[in-house]
């Protein structure tokens, strides 16, 4: 008996010991598949906000010509082809476009696929009709995807589902990864042995036994650490997924998931965002033998990578094509046609993708203020905005050549010149265009936001509001000769005109015209320091701002940003309205989440703001910009203001049409003083801006309370239409000049005839 | 002194012209070619302004012979003529939108006319409506203050505009500011 004890002793441990393992072993896989189901059910991918720019609006009468929508369309990714016969094609002459567009959830309503005939005469579209020649109102594209914002671990990815996905890619996808993944359950034997054969046969290792499965499982849930025990859990974890899942489901996560390529530190995750990575393209669009690529790619995204390695990645998309081939996917000619094609990968991965990185930063930080920084980066929010490719490309050519023809005219005291913009609509306040600095693609200082730089005579419309608050009008005398000021802190302030010449007495308008310094800080001073800060609260300038003389002139520093919200007041008719970069966040599924409307506040009398919006079109006219006209036609009304600060660091220039506003500094980033001023630098590259936008005259209707006189340009007396050196001028009515000059007195005691009038005095 | 002078001239050019133009019609039935300048202002000539959505017709005083203008004057009236297709259709699914009492979409879609046609008092007029409706009341005014700066010398469009004034205000509460609007709007 006692011989038996020690065997039943040990069978009872062996049984314990076994029972014990199941046990664990049963914890352990009630454990994995709580955590898998856990996981893979409550799977939300971080899915990086996506940052569109407007969609473009077309209707008969819009402002675009055909070569402006062929950057839309490029910047879309579209085909151009002989006959646009699927979504994503176009096909052009020269001025009509056949367009079949994507169609496109907008929360307000689904802009359908359709295909689209655009007539253009000049500078517009004049006729847009449906293909069977119905006439169209008005249509939307699909807004150009301009970039993302992306978690710490910079991975993006574009979901999509199933059904959206190409039959070829999943067909590739399984021939080549794992023939026989609707068959297994998660790990396949066969599969294997199969991998075993092919790498003995080879003497090297080419193929990999891991199921589709497996492969999810690993980027899935086992991250990147490659210990041994991982490797164990991936085998029952893929029974237990399959096991719960369908194949579908498991297919599409799969689709989702996996790592295709690297673009600096962003990784490329996902079949969706690799269609755009590598071909600019939606998915739906490619062609089979890209598809063929994408699904070669999964193997080794760096080893194959073709952008870099072209000729490895072309043998790999064959050698999909061909187990295609073999497995009777496709037919011989759909084989020799796919190999054929060149690999048509794009070198840029997107056009439009981080090419406006000084706008997506404004984007963000208006964003900031609503959404934490984790539901931007992983909530895949959609963000809407006002960005205006086609502006902002024109304008950042208008800068860039304005800066280099600078360099080249100054030689080294302009080398390195800096500049930035801001482009609104001067009617509803959006932020159309932001350029940062002159290599606009750049992702790093933000002139056009984070440069406080004195905007020196760009402050001189303040001035002048409110002196015309305080009872002034426009052909007031102000004294333009030299004084000076002991400030407070013994130094003393003796501003200079810019010629250095006193003008004596001047009339209001012609000094703000003109830009004279002297005149203007003397009428700063008597309407004082603390009215022309207000006047500046009043137009939109937020920050504090201390009240030295040196004001008056422009000593304060200001962003681009700040003097386009300022002049954007002047351009609305007094009305202050906050820029806006946003118009919509919505969430994944394009539910709105919050809108950012149009506002505005009165803040400026309107008969004011009328007789300031004439002096800055004097300013355009005759004045310190007259040179636009250079450029411009006669018939565009435009209205602005130079700006150079003090020794000549900053050039300056702000104004506006009637359906664009621009505002432009440049500068040196070491703040040395420039040989130009606004007038000879900024204002070039408004003017080359504006001069290739298709704009609209500024124009504003005269307020009841303004009446428009006749006064003589050298004594601001009353003057009339036949007297010569006669200018009309807008005032309030009741504060008009008093006098008639002699002139004009003559013309009013003996009028001259009119032709009755002339022969009944004949015969009287 | 200059000035008077060119001014004398210039009065006995025009008088000499006349003399001529007298002297040619008695002795011709073709009507003269010759223009007298005028001195009573022509009445405000109608001009179209090229617009975004092509419905505007300025009045503008006649174009001056002697000084040339160095900054256009300013219309009096700006005013709509004609609205562009894709701006009567906005409006019209906006206005289907307020009926549902769906204002955000109202709201949206009166924003995305507003890109296409900033001067078209109706778009500013229902963006109004749709602030008050969403109990906005400050926004409101504010859009329909736009609105009359829009407007301005145009009659009917003022006392529109004065009068949702005076409703929003009464709405919000501000029965002294709606009083000031009314009698604002009577004076149209």
């Amino acid at each position: 008996m006692k011989t038996h004890h020690p065997q039943r002793r040990s069978l009872g441990f062996a049984t314990k010991l076994f029972l014990t393992f199941l046990l664990l072993l049963g914890l352990g896989f009630a454990y994995l598949d709580h955590h898998i189901r856990q996981q893979f059910e409550g799977k939300r991918w971080a899915v990086p906000a996506k940052v569109y720019a407007r969609p473009l609006e077309l209707y008969a009468g819009s402002p675009i010509s055909i070569d402006e929508l062929k950057i839309e369309l490029r910047s879309l990714g579209y085909h151009f082809v002989q006959e646009a016969a699927r979504p994503g094609q176009v096909s052009m002459s020269k001025t009509k476009a056949i367009v079949y567009t994507r169609g496109f959830k907008f929360t307000d309503g689904l802009e359908s696929a359709q295909r689209l005939i655009l007539h253009f005469s000049g500078s517009r579209l004049s006729k847009i009709t449906e293909y069977q020649g119905q006439a169209i109102p008005l249509v939307r594209l699909e807004p150009v995807l301009i970039g993302g914002i992306y978690p710490l671990n910079n991975e993006d990815r574009d979901l999509i589902q199933l059904n959206e996905a190409p039959e070829a890619l999943t067909e590739a996808l399984i021939a080549i990864e794992d023939r026989g993944f609707y068959d297994h359950h998660g790990i396949s034997l066969r599969g294997i042995s199969r991998a075993m054969l092919a790498n003995i046969k080879a003497g090297r290792f080419i193929q990999g036994g891991s199921t589709l499965t497996q492969q999810l499982i690993k980027n899935f849930y086992l991250t990147s650490d490659r210990t041994l025990v991982r490797k164990l859990l991936e085998i029952p974890m893929a029974i237990l997924l399959e096991f719960h899942y369908s194949k579908a489901d498991i297919l599409e996560a799969y689709l989702n998931e996996v790592y295709l390529g690297q673009e600096g530190a962003r990784a490329i995750h996902g079949f969706g965002l690799a269609a755009q990575y590598y071909f600019a393209q939606p998915l739906s669009e490619l062609k089979l033998e890209q598809l063929a690529l994408l699904a070669g790619l999964v193997k080794g995204p760096s080893y194959y990578e073709p952008r870099r390695h072209p000729e490895r990645a072309k043998s790999r998309r064959d050698l999909v094509l061909s187990v295609l081939y073999e497995q009777e996917l496709i037919d011989k000619e759909t084989y020799d046609h796919a190999r054929k094609a060149p690999l048509g990968i794009v070198q840029q991965a997107s056009l439009s993708k981080g090419a406006y990185p000084a706008y997506l930063d404004l984007v963000k930080r208006q964003l900031r203020d609503d959404y934490p920084d984790e539901a931007l980066s992983s909530e895949g929010l959609r963000v809407f905005t006002n960005l205006n490719p086609i502006a902002q490309n024109k304008a950042e050519a208008a800068l860039t050549k304005t800066i280099t023809t600078l360099e080249k005219d100054h030689g080294e005291r302009l080398n390195g010149l800096q500049g930035s913009m801001i482009v609104t609509d001067p009617q509803t306040g959006e932020v159309i265009a932001v350029i940062g600095g002159r290599e606009t693609r750049y992702q790093g200082f933000n002139r056009a936001l984070d440069t406080l730089r004195p905007i020196g005579s760009l402050v001189k419309p303040a001035v002048y509001l409110t002196a015309i608050e305080q009872g002034y009008n426009l052909v007031s005398e102000l004294d333009d000769s030299p004084f000076s000021l002991t400030m407070p802190n013994g130094q003393t302030w003796a501003p200079e005109n810019f010629d250095h010449q006193s003008h004596n007495y001047v009339q209001l308008h012609q000094a703000l015209a003109h830009s004279y310094n002297l005149s203007t800080a003397r009428l700063g001073m008597d309407v004082g320091l603390e009215r022309v800060i207000d006047t500046l609260q009043r137009l939109g300038v937020d920050r504090p701002i201390d009240p030295y003389p040196s004001l008056l002139l422009g000593a304060q520093g200001l962003s681009p940003l700040e003097v386009a919200t300022m002049y954007q007041t002047m351009a609305s008719n007094g009305f202050k309205m906050p820029l806006r970069a946003i118009r919509q966040v919505t969430d994944n599924d394009g539910e709105e989440l919050s809108r950012y409307p149009f506002e505005l506040e009165q803040t400026i009398d309107n008969n004011a703001i009328h007789l300031l919006q004439y002096m800055l079109q004097e300013a355009t006219r005759i004045g310190t910009a007259r040179s636009i006209y250079y450029r411009l036609p006669d018939s565009i009304n435009v209205a602005g203001k130079t700006g150079t600060s003090d020794q000549q660091r900053d050039s300056w220039f702000a104004g506006f049409a009637g359906n664009r506003l621009a505002v432009v500094w440049l500068g040196l980033d070491d703040n040395s003083p420039l040989p130009i001023t606004g007038s000879s630098g900024a204002l070039r590259a408004w003017t080359d801006y504006m001069a290739n936008e298709t704009l609209e005259p500024f124009i504003a209707a005269a307020p009841e309370e303004i009446e428009y006189l006749w006064v003589d340009q050298q004594t601001g007396m009353l003057s009339d239409k036949q007297c010569i050196g006669a200018q009309q001028l807008p005032f309030l009515i009741g504060n008009s000049p008093t006098e008639h000059s002699e002139c004009a007195i003559r013309n009013q005691l003996d009028p001259l005839p009119t032709i009755e009038g002339w022969i009944k005095r004949w015969f009287e | 002194m200059t000035v008077l002078l060119i001014d004398s001239q210039l009065h006995a050019r025009r008088i000499l012209a006349a003399a001529l133009l007298l002297f040619i019609s008695a002795c011709s039935t073709t009507p003269p070619l010759v223009v007298a300048p005028t001195v009573e202002p022509a009445p405000p000539a109608a001009v179209s302004i090229p617009m975004p959505d092509r419905s505007v017709i300025a009045e503008v005083p006649e174009p001056v012979e002697i000084n040339k203008a160095i900054v256009p004057v300013s219309p009096t009236i700006i005013e709509t003529r004609q609205q562009n297709d894709a701006v009567v259709a906005l409006l019209d699914s906006a206005e289907a939108a307020q009926k549902q009492g769906d204002f955000k979409s109202a709201q949206t879609t009166l924003q995305r006319a507003q890109r296409i046609a900033p001067r078209d008092p109706n778009v500013y007029y229902k963006l109004a409506v749709t602030h008050r409706n969403l109990e906005d009341y400050k926004l409101a005014e504010q859009v329909a203050l736009k609105g009359v700066s829009i407007v301005q010398g145009q009659r009917p469009q003022l006392r529109k505009f004065w009068l949702l004034i005076a409703d929003i205000r009464m709405q919000a509460g501000n029965i002294t500011g709606a009083e000031n609007a009314e009698k604002i709007a009577e004076r149209y």
